[in-house]
């Protein structure tokens, strides 16, 4: 038998994923070159080197019809942006559970959990050796990041921006919510939404067409839903880091949305999206 | 519609930009430091202070939001000489170029639970803890204590009251503080059930700069803010010995630039390490025992060995316009050290240095830039 791991020409440059690739290693250099406790240039190796074996060691084991490795480069570069760790092993110990869960954990043939959301809540429950820096964003990185990632959701056209949108307008609601409540001074709020790690969050987890609700109605209540837990988790609970473990812990519920808010139901009208997040 | 949802989202982005602080020339100096251990292990918090550090009143009174439920051996009185130790073994300094500081020797033993003239904390402080069912008191039990809230202070102590918070209000017993250099007041120890930490109020609304150090004792490695930039200052230079006579003003120079991130502030990473890994990092007679008093450990282990706590040194320069969100840390697992040793440079004589380390690059290489001159002419 012919082996499905040669056959579809690897560029195809309309494709949203070579988007996310730019400016996933535009934010990597920009990391890298301003910050003392960046990721390291091994770290990069050894995570993307994770995913892309476990996308080749899948593809061949489940006989898939064609080797696509954009979707695993796309995961690894997430995973180096996002975590840190203490040993060299986790690095593709990570890559290749992110890529794993997507050929095990799946219902209805999507995968459940967006890959690098599920490898770095995986890992920060089981293991003593890993972490995440929220705080490793300056002002500059941040409008770099702003800039970056909301040009490559302008220039691939297709995507999931609505959900990304209506998870950042549920999450500023809740903060200017609590603002107001409180009292407190609105730089507050502002600081809050001024993070690297909630943009990476917002456009490159939640927006993945695989792991989210695929009407706009379902999107609009899935993007609310965990905007909502996660605030739970973070200000009453102090469980950190809450966006992604908020994720992971509805990510499990899209089936239903699916089913209750399938497309072009519900009370927003939705379009098709065919491209992959990592 | 994604064109006009970006459209949006770019608006709404851009209009953040800028509400971000502008830096301001007349960034005023702190007028001292106050230093703060914070010690963590399994969700329970032991913050050791200095209340007199933190008075910013004439009457030095200390209120402190505490967001979890306060434990019964809270308000112990803890050698401050302990404080003064670990300040002292993980401050940056200037280190004669070969030479190794040697390792720690044994130090005069900490008294357990008294100042150092071996009075408790009864006989300096006035202690008050507040429950989230009375803090309604607060206010009147510090009109009591001559002080009179700003607004600003009013508004930030019904925040915290809002989100149920304890409270701890310290205040100084009049004419009982020590006048005698040799015996200074005790610190004061607060342990909590949580994670989290929040700065004493300003009481009379002054938005003054203030300087922080925050010693973090861990067991798993390196604290970092997980809501503000953490950077390290720099720690690889060497120094001429015109530069050591005016270290401490190269130090606040080499502080001030790494702060100084764009538009908006670092916190300063000064020391990470731990007297197992890497014991010949602390300057001064600095042993397990003290880590382990100050710790939230406080005693050794069941097997007598003293706990490996690692330790953490940030320094902060604190306005509320940069730092508007209450401080969070977040504890990682790296345990790679970092200390901040400048070797002087020697006319003459030994230059070969302590084996393994990295050389120091020379101050010579910074000519060109404005630290150098700062330091030669006193420009800042």
């Amino acid at each position: 038998m012919e082996s499905s791991c040669n056959r579809e020409p690897f560029i195809r440059w309309n494709d949203a994923r070579h988007f996310q690739l730019l400016a996933q290693g535009v934010l990597l250099v920009g990391i890298a070159s301003r910050l003392d406790f960046g990721p390291s240039p091994s770290a990069c190796l050894l995570l993307t080197a994770g995913a892309l074996i476990t996308q080749i060691a899948g593809s061949c084991f489940y006989r898939l019809p064609r080797l696509d490795l954009r979707s695993a480069l796309v995961t690894g570069l997430s995973l180096t942006l996002l975590l840190r760790a203490d040993v060299w092993w986790v690095y593709p110990l990570a890559g290749a559970l992110a890529i794993a869960s997507k050929f095990v954990i799946r219902m209805r043939g999507r995968h459940l959990y967006n890959p690098s959301n599920f490898a770095i809540v995986t890992l920060l429950l089981l293991s003593d050796h890993v972490w995440i820096s929220p705080g490793q964003w300056g002002d500059s990185l941040w409008i770099l990041a702003l800039l970056t990632l909301l040009s490559c959701q302008v220039l691939q056209k297709v995507g999931r921006l609505d959900i990304a949108l209506f998870f950042l307008a549920g999450h500023a609601f809740l903060l200017s919510g609590r603002t107001l409540w409180l009292q407190d001074p609105w730089a507050i709020p502002f600081h809050q939404l001024q993070n690297g790690n909630l943009l990476l969050f917002s456009f490159f987890m939640i927006t993945d067409p695989k792991t989210t609700p695929a009407g706009r109605s379902g999107r609009l209540l899935y993007a609310l839903i965990v905007a909502a837990l996660s605030y739970w988790l973070a200000f009453f609970e102090g469980v950190y880091p809450a966006l992604l473990y908020g994720l992971a812990l509805l990510s499990p519920t899209v089936p239903l949305l699916d089913y209750w808010f399938p497309p072009g139901s519900g009370f927003i009208r939705t379009r098709p999206v065919l491209q992959h997040a990592g | 519609m994604p064109r006009i949802l970006a459209a949006l989202l770019a608006g709404f982005g851009l209009a953040l930009i800028p509400l971000a602080p502008m830096a301001s020339a007349a960034d005023e100096p702190a007028a001292r430091v106050t230093r703060i251990v914070l010690a963590r292990e399994a969700g329970r918090t032991v913050l050791t202070l200095y209340p007199d550090e933190h008075g910013q009143n004439r009457d030095g009174v200390l209120l402190l939001p505490i967001p979890g439920e306060i434990e019964a051996s809270s308000g112990e009185s803890v050698d401050g000489a302990a404080i003064d130790r670990l300040d002292v073994a993980t401050m940056p300094r200037p280190v004669a170029e070969g030479t190794c500081t040697p390792p720690p020797e044994s130090a005069p033993a900490l008294a357990p639970d008294v100042s150092g003239d071996g009075r408790g904390p009864d006989s300096y402080y006035d202690i008050k803890i507040f429950s989230p069912a009375d803090t309604g008191m607060i206010e009147r039990s510090l009109v009591e204590r001559h002080v009179v809230l700003s607004p600003a202070s009013r508004t930030t102590l019904a925040g915290y009251q809002k989100q149920r918070m304890n409270f701890v209000l310290v205040g100084r017993v009049a004419n009982r503080l020590p006048v005698r250099p040799s015996s200074p007041p005790p610190a004061l120890r607060i342990v909590y059930k949580s994670k989290n930490f929040m700065l004493p109020i300003r009481l009379n609304g002054n938005d003054r700069p203030q300087e922080w150090l925050i010693f973090a004792l861990t067991r798993h490695g390196r604290v970092e803010a997980a809501n503000y930039l953490t950077v390290k200052i720099q720690g690889d230079l060497e120094l001429s010995p015109l530069t050591l006579h005016d270290f401490a003003k190269f130090h606040q120079s080499l502080f001030d630039r790494a702060s100084h991130h764009g538009r908006s502030r670092a916190i300063v990473l000064e020391f990470a390490g731990s007297l197992s890994d890497c014991p010949h990092y602390f300057s001064q007679p600095l042993t397990a025992g003290t880590l382990g008093y100050l710790s939230a450990a406080g005693q050794p282990s069941g097997n007598g060995a003293e706990p490996d706590i690692f330790v953490t040194r940030l320094h902060i320069r604190y306005e509320r316009r940069y730092f508007p969100e209450d401080l969070l840390f977040n504890e990682t697992r790296d345990r790679a050290p970092f200390v901040a040793r400048y070797p002087v440079r020697q006319p003459l004589g030994d230059r070969a240095g302590c084996r393994g380390e990295r050389p120091a690059r020379s101050a010579d290489a910074l000519e060109d830039t404005p630290l150098y001159y700062e330091l030669l002419f006193g420009g800042r």
